[in-house]
């Protein structure tokens, strides 16, 4: 039998052996790729700005078709009026059989996607394949924040996210500064709870939920307009935030283990005028673990 | 680490960062090794992590932290090769012929049960080992450098010795040889 001092002894010199030396060709070829590669600038907040002015833009579109119809009605005087078109919801692609393409990473630029193209996360602790519709751009920032970005008419207008949320901030209207110690745990309810406690936001009931057959929890997260904040980060990784919720904004969290691996798939409100393009990538879902 | 270097590489001197990675490729290099325990996966980790390094250098608060969060970029980029290696089965390589063996104390059957033991191990663990027993990081560095409780570390560091000395201690015969490359 060895003792621990025996153990630690052989492991001390095994690990001495191997190699001490970054090869040449190696180092080469990152110093090559530098000047192509862009460094990146906390922009999740330029992103959800961003987002903010989309949204506003829907509601003042919103505002002037119904203005529009009211006058209409008015001046016409004719109960008989057609509907105005609603948005069609994007059938659901067909669900992967295997991913085709894996995204580009990084791809904040927002690569352009191939509608009715199976593709798969880069680099992402669980294996995640989707398919998506037109207009549907890559605009990822890590490894663990993926994000799918939707620009219907040219603008963004949402993301879909797939994310690896291991903290939340102590502070969502400082982020960034604080974090707990210890972090969050890592089960769902573990996140759950840290997610139900935070300030500034209010939380529903977690109700059960599954993607592609792996369980978890479906709650939406509302950020509070009363915080005087410009933005409520609270999702992070153990040293920096990874996003957050715009004061009067929901995101719907759908937090689910892969048998073990903890990911967060973020999306927009329920209500938003895009709702079905997000459902329906979401439909074509598969996860690997 | 020359936190002047570090500055000057997050505002985006390419030069600045080219000195970091020289000084920092080396021991990078030697870390992702004795993770990963192939040395051609290790070249690819090292490669993705400067190349990760240099991308979120300006989202590093504070650059006297670019050593340990340097090690952190590292062992996701192990990770991810490692994942990303669809082939690659902890276990069915057990040595590598291109790794040079040293005078030691370690016997030849304890370097073959050793190798077994510790591809038995996840990355997280193997991290653990790696920088407390390679690096001599204390389990207060290893859990700042990983970003993990220092209560984490120190479950994964016996969890990893365990499994080691218990390799260490098997009775059965060693495996046939198996030739990394």
């Amino acid at each position: 039998m060895s003792t621990d001092r025996d153990v630690n002894r052989i492991v001390r010199s095994w690990m001495d052996e191997g190699v001490t030396a970054l090869p040449d060709h190696l180092l080469d070829a990152v110093l090559d790729q530098i000047p192509a590669t862009p460094q990146r600038r906390p922009s999740w907040l330029a992103r959800r700005s961003s987002s903010m002015n989309t949204y506003l833009k829907f509601g003042l579109a919103a505002t002037a078709v119904v203005a529009a119809l009211v006058i209409g009605l008015q001046l016409i005087g004719s109960p008989n009026v057609v509907a105005p078109p609603t948005a069609t919801p994007t059938p659901s692609a067909a669900a992967p059989s295997a991913a085709d393409i894996t995204l580009p990473l990084p791809s904040v630029t927002g690569s352009q996607l191939a509608a009715g193209t199976s593709y798969f996360l880069p680099d992402f602790p669980v294996g995640v394949a989707f398919t998506v519709a037109d207009r549907w751009r890559a605009c990822s920032e890590s490894p663990v924040e993926q994000l799918l970005c939707y620009y219907p008419s040219g603008d963004f207008a949402g993301q879909l996210g797939f994310l690896i949320v291991t903290n939340v901030a102590v502070d969502p209207c400082s982020p960034g500064e604080v974090f707990p110690d210890p972090p969050v745990g890592p089960s769902v309810d573990d996140l759950v709870t840290a997610i139900s406690s935070l300030e500034g936001f209010e939380v529903t009931t977690p109700v059960d939920t599954s993607v592609d057959g792996f369980s978890g929890k479906l709650l939406t997260v509302s950020a509070s307009t009363d915080s005087g904040c410009d933005a409520l980060a609270p999702w992070a990784t153990e040293d920096r935030v990874i996003g957050g919720v715009l004061p009067g904004h929901t995101d719907v969290l759908r937090i689910l283990d892969v048998d073990g691996d903890r990911i967060v798939i973020t999306s927009p409100d329920p209500i938003y005028p895009y709702a079905a393009e997000f459902d329906a990538v979401l439909a074509t879902v598969q996860l690997e673990p | 680490m020359d936190t002047d270097l570090v500055i000057q590489a997050q505002r985006g001197d390419e030069q600045a960062f080219a000195s970091l990675a020289v000084a920092a490729g080396d021991r990078l290099h030697a870390v992702a090794h004795r993770i990963l325990r192939d040395i051609d996966l290790a070249e690819d980790a090292t490669q993705q992590a400067l190349l990760s390094i240099w991308r979120d250098l300006p989202q590093l608060r504070d650059p006297a932290r670019f050593e340990a969060w340097s090690y952190r970029l590292l062992v996701r980029a192990c990770y991810a090769e490692a994942r990303r290696n669809r082939s690659w089965h902890p276990g069915l390589r057990l040595v590598d012929t291109d790794t040079p063996m040293a005078d030691s104390s370690a016997s030849v059957a304890d370097r073959d049960q050793l190798e077994r033991g510790f591809r038995r191990l996840s990355i997280d663990h193997r991290a653990v080992v790696v920088l407390h027993h390679y690096l001599d990081f204390t389990l207060d560095e290893v859990a700042d450098a990983l970003g993990v409780p220092v209560g984490t570390v120190r479950s994964r560091l016996h969890y990893a010795m365990r499994g080691l000395r218990a390799a260490l201690d098997a009775d059965a015969r060693p495996a046939p040889r198996e030739v990394a490359k």
